[in-house]
């Protein structure tokens, strides 16, 4: 397990509540996930070595930060670790400039934040007049500026209201793909995590209940009735088709219409509800949703009246999740390996990032 | 720390490369003191004499916590001789340099008589001002009221002050009807008028005692000739005080 | 009395004032530091001993410090070796403002950076911020206006300082005769046009001092 170049290991208590954690994880990005108050921040300050902790094993990027198995603790401000906290984050004393250029003041890492960010604009302007997504630009820019070993994000989206999320996430996705350190993101939003992350690690109550590839776990059963209470969704990845201007070409292949105009070869998330997805054991006739996907069932994972169809798409092996009634399932005689096809409206895809 | 130790440096370096004495008196010999003292300094040049007014009791508690004190001007020996039996002051550098007596003022606009120590019992003397028993004036009013059986029936009429001073400023603010000070004092003020004096053979004697505090400046010495001698009697003298 | 003994009395005011205020604010500022930030045994006594000498009668402290910088007190061979003897001279009435400057100086110091978030710290560390530099970097400039209130009311104390400068400095002419000194002493003299205008003189300053520092405060942001 301590082969994987990250490892967390924590116990620590808090008052009534108790953090126990362990996982080893090889991916470059992971995100923890769970609902707000399940230690999610907690494990955060304890990489960070904020807290003094009755077992603290931490490990980033294949270094040891804190083992307290060998009484070894780095001090926080030896760690290098990039950490973007919810707010409030930016120094109100400094302006943005001052602010990216906190802790190295000539690092050439910084002008590098300032271009991939695009924050060249405001550099002189008062941190308390940037919008929220703004701010988290500039924090994400100075924690970069450092040269961290890991960029740890804390909720990077939860404070932005729901227009600015898909551009700032996007500037995410961006800076994941521009960088070659370990990420760790935390989120509340399986959206966010399915869209970010390579691996998620949901924790509940101060404990790891799940961990593994994003569309497995948040899918899985176990974690299930958490995402589905905030709000999970299907996402497909993709490029703007090129001479269609309402089509995007996923990851897999297929083409999907889309309710929005785009621009030939941009990267898009989009996110499809359970419920929107309509399945269909023959090929429809003239129908009016403008996605029929071909795909072929992997597994039913019935709940009561409702029932989650796993499906896999076709070309491409992208997976999908379709909700529909149990009593469905069972007129149709829905089972692993059956070719079906999976309807979606137009309208019912939306933008993620 | 070092703004710290470079401030009290700077407040506690003498000003001049003289000597400097502080001289604690009573508050009586304020007039006078300053005009010798000012004559001793342009006798003795580079000397400075820093002067403390006070009811000679809280002077003489003040050297006794430790104050640096070079003279000490008493209106009272008892306190002089205190504090050489505590080691404080030299005996051999004591003197008794001037007298002084008791009168009886009034407030300018006080209606009620007051012409002997019997009339303080009137009840249009609503109140009297006198400095603790403590304080030599406070002591000597004492003795001569009790001596005329008067303090009993006026203790609860008593507003106490501080000094020999302040009980002068307490009749001529109007805050208090009549005091018992000494007769320097009142030449001092318009403020409050003389309504008799006490009669000599009355009065307890009320004799002021130089002395020169151990670890006094050297100059101290010179300081109390000086006050001992003739240019100094003179001050003393127009101001009221007579011959020890 | 001139107009000579006026500004002498004024500007040793003024002078005692600001050397205590100097002296006082970086102590109040480390001790409210370590009371926000630290825990430590002994701490609400800590706390308290800070208060003392606001609800202690100044003439009390006075006397302790007329006993601690004396001639017969604990540290009197420390006073004769170092040669300081500052007991009735304007140092001893520095280090009385102080001592009564120091409780405000400390609350005002300890409200200030209790109001900083520890995020901010916490984010300096992980930025490669030592803990003394996170101090000065961080803390202190974002305490910063609460630090330099304190300042004020300590400076605006600590020339109002009667009780325990009266006891410990003296009332000395030229020396240490501060403006509360000269009106008290004039007004049981019964010299009061004098204490009135020495008065008038400390409700200027104390008025100036609390207008240009409320005017500054208030225009620069935090």
């Amino acid at each position: 397990m301590s082969d994987a170049p990250h490892l967390v290991s924590v116990n620590l208590q808090r008052g009534r509540f108790e953090l126990d954690a362990t996982l080893a994880w090889p991916e470059r990005v992971s995100v923890f996930f769970g609902p707000s108050g399940a230690g999610k921040s907690t494990l955060f300050e304890v990489i960070l070595g904020l807290h003094t902790a009755r077992r603290a094993r931490v490990k980033i990027g294949g270094t040891w930060l804190e083992d307290s198995d060998t009484d070894r603790r780095l001090p926080t401000w030896r760690r290098s670790l990039g950490w973007v906290p919810q707010e409030p984050t930016l120094f109100p004393h400094l302006d943005v400039e001052a602010n990216l250029r906190f802790a190295r003041p000539d690092a050439p890492a910084i002008d590098q934040a300032i271009e991939v960010l695009e924050l060249g604009a405001f550099l002189r302007r008062d941190v308390r007049d940037l919008s929220g997504g703004e701010r988290q630009r500039v924090a994400i820019g100075r924690a970069l500026g450092a040269r961290p070993r890991a960029l740890l994000l804390d909720e990077p989206l939860a404070s932005l209201d729901v227009t600015r999320r898909a551009n700032v996430l996007r500037d995410l996705i961006r800076v994941r793909d521009a960088l070659e350190i370990p990420m760790l993101v935390i989120t509340h939003d399986p959206d966010e995590a399915m869209v970010l992350g390579e691996r998620v690690a949901v924790l509940e109550a101060g404990r790891i209940v799940a961990s593994g590839p994003p569309a497995e776990v948040l899918w899985s059963q176990a974690v299930l009735p958490l995402s589905e209470t905030l709000g999970l969704e299907n996402v497909l990845r993709g490029r703007a088709a090129p001479g269609a201007a309402h089509c995007l070409v996923t990851t897999g292949g297929v083409r999907l219409a889309l309710p929005f105009p785009s621009s030939a070869g941009e990267a898009m998330s989009l996110g499809i509800r359970a419920e929107d997805i309509l399945l269909s054991v023959d090929p429809p006739g003239r129908v009016s949703a403008r996605n029929v996907l071909p795909a072929r069932v992997i597994r039913c994972e019935p709940d009561g009246d409702d029932a989650f169809v796993h499906l896999a798409l076709e070309p491409g092996d992208e997976r999908l999740v379709a909700k529909i009634t149990t009593a469905a399932v069972h007129k149709l005689e829905l089972q692993s390996g059956l070719r079906v096809y999976a309807l979606i409206k137009a309208q019912a895809v939306r933008r993620l990032a | 720390m070092r703004a710290w130790i470079a401030g009290i440096l700077l407040l506690s370096a003498p000003g001049a490369h003289g000597a400097e004495l502080v001289a604690a008196a009573a508050v009586s010999l304020r007039e006078p003191l300053s005009a010798i003292a000012r004559e001793f300094e342009a006798e003795n040049p580079g000397t400075t004499v820093f002067l403390t007014f006070g009811a000679s009791s809280t002077l003489a508690a003040q050297a006794r916590a430790g104050a640096p004190l070079d003279v000490f001007l008493s209106a009272d020996p008892s306190l002089v001789e205190r504090l050489e039996t505590e080691g404080l002051a030299a005996p051999a550098s004591t003197r008794d340099f001037a007298r002084n007596r008791l009168v009886v003022v009034a407030a300018p606009e006080l209606e009620t008589p007051l012409e002997e120590p019997t009339d303080l019992l009137s009840p249009g003397i609503r109140r009297i001002a006198m400095p603790a028993a403590a304080v030599p004036v406070g002591r000597y009013a004492r003795e001569w009221l009790a001596e005329r059986e008067l303090l009993a029936a006026i203790e609860e009429r008593v507003v106490q002050t501080e000094h020999a001073r302040a009980t002068l400023a307490a009749v001529s603010a109007g805050n208090a009807d009549a005091a018992v000070v000494y007769a320097t004092d009142a030449r001092t003020t318009r403020g409050a008028k003389v309504a008799f004096p006490v009669p000599r053979s009355e009065q307890p004697p009320i004799v002021y005692t130089a002395t020169q505090l151990t670890q006094a400046d050297p100059a101290a010495n010179a300081f109390l000739d000086f006050l001992s001698g003739d240019r100094a009697r003179r001050h003393l003298e127009a101001a009221g005080f007579e011959a020890p | 009395m001139n107009d000579a003994d006026v500004f002498g009395i004024a500007g040793l005011t003024l002078w005692i004032g600001a050397i205590a205020t100097v002296a006082v604010v970086p102590i109040a500022v480390a001790v409210a530091w370590s009371l926000v930030r630290h825990d430590f045994p002994g701490k609400s006594l800590v706390r308290a001993l800070v208060t003392l000498p606001m609800v202690l009668p100044p003439v009390a402290v006075g006397l302790g410090l007329l006993w601690l910088l004396g001639r017969r007190g604990p540290f009197s061979a420390l006073w004769e070796a170092t040669g300081i003897d500052l007991v009735f001279t304007a140092g001893a009435a520095a280090v009385a403002a102080a001592v009564v400057g120091f409780p405000l100086a400390t609350r005002a110091c300890e409200q200030a950076f209790a109001s900083v978030d520890v995020r901010y710290e916490q984010v300096a560390r992980s930025l490669g911020l030592s803990p003394s530099a996170t101090f000065f970097r961080v803390t202190l400039p974002l305490a910063k206006r609460g630090v330099l209130y304190g300042a004020l009311l300590c400076f605006t104390r600590a020339i109002g300082e009667f009780g325990a400068t009266a006891v410990v400095a003296g009332i000395i002419p030229g020396r240490t005769e501060t403006l509360a000194l000269g009106i008290w002493s004039r007004v049981q003299l019964g010299e009061n046009s004098a204490a009135a205008v020495l008065g008038a003189v400390s409700f200027a300053l104390g008025l100036a001092a609390m207008w240009a520092g409320e005017r500054w405060l208030r225009s620069d942001p935090p």
